[in-house]
């Protein structure tokens, strides 16, 4: 009857993701390693539930034509090579020492996540860093690599909402 | 959710597939989590315009600050 626990875990990473517009991951995570798994296969679970949602919404953005190709490519390829680096040093190390690293990720995203509701209210859109290739690469394979390892696919756009303007929203940002 | 999130999901999931032999995946967690999620997002679309953001925001933030700094406290 575990599932149970996990279908309602990933509920309400739904609800505040829906209602934030990030975090699904983070809560996702959060309440996963709260219900006894590993940090590995917490993150693995993640992102194997995620490669549906983000299939379904990443096709109805094509469908409306909403995607920057050159954009998706400088924040995608870097994002995957970091996420692929992520997941195997996150398989490597030990089960105590996995905890405790997704434990402050996921920590510090917290404060990431406070931070943003508190002070940043409504910052305007920064054109020259959206423009600028090298800074695409950068955020793309950081973002990647803390999202596997962290365990979750909204750490990688909170990262982005962190670095980037509010404003523009994770599903703009890629796809616009 | 966005397309280079995909991507970076797929390859975090190809990564972890690597590695399957040394992890102990719970399918029920994966299946579980994928249908919540998947059971939730059209409420969960509707309530964007209705739940006040910020509050909540910070309400989240605190509740995961909370619990995962007892758990590196305590680990």
């Amino acid at each position: 009857m575990n599932w149970l626990f996990f279908a309602l875990a990933g509920s309400i990473a739904q609800l505040i993701d829906g209602a934030l517009g990030m975090g699904f991951g983070l809560t996702s995570s959060t309440l996963l390693l709260t219900l006894g798994t590993s940090a590995a296969v917490a993150s693995a679970a993640v992102h194997a539930a995620e490669i549906g949602t983000t299939l379904a919404s990443g096709v109805s953005h094509w469908h409306r034509e909403n995607v920057d190709y050159e954009i998706l490519k400088r924040l995608a390829i870097p994002g995957g090579v970091g996420a692929f680096a992520g997941a195997t040093f996150l398989s490597s190390i030990d089960l105590s020492g996995g905890k405790i690293f997704i434990s402050t990720i996921l920590l510090l995203l917290g404060f990431v996540l406070l931070y943003r509701n508190v002070f940043q209210t409504n910052i305007k859109a920064n054109m020259a860093e959206i423009n600028n290739p090298r800074y695409l690469t950068f955020l793309g394979a950081t973002g990647g690599f803390v999202d596997a390892s962290g365990g979750a696919v909204g750490d990688q756009s909170l990262l982005q909402h962190f670095w980037q303007p509010p404003s523009m929203n994770h599903g703009k940002l890629s796809e616009r | 959710m966005s397309a280079a999130e995909f991507i970076v999901a797929v390859c975090a999931s190809v990564g972890f597939l690597v590695n399957i032999s040394r992890l102990d995946i719970d399918w029920s967690a994966v299946g579980g989590l994928a249908l919540g999620g998947v059971l939730m997002a059209p409420i969960a679309a509707k309530l964007v315009s209705v739940v006040p953001r910020r509050p909540l925001g910070i309400a989240v933030a605190v509740a995961i600050i909370v619990i995962n700094g007892v758990r590196l406290v305590t680990a």
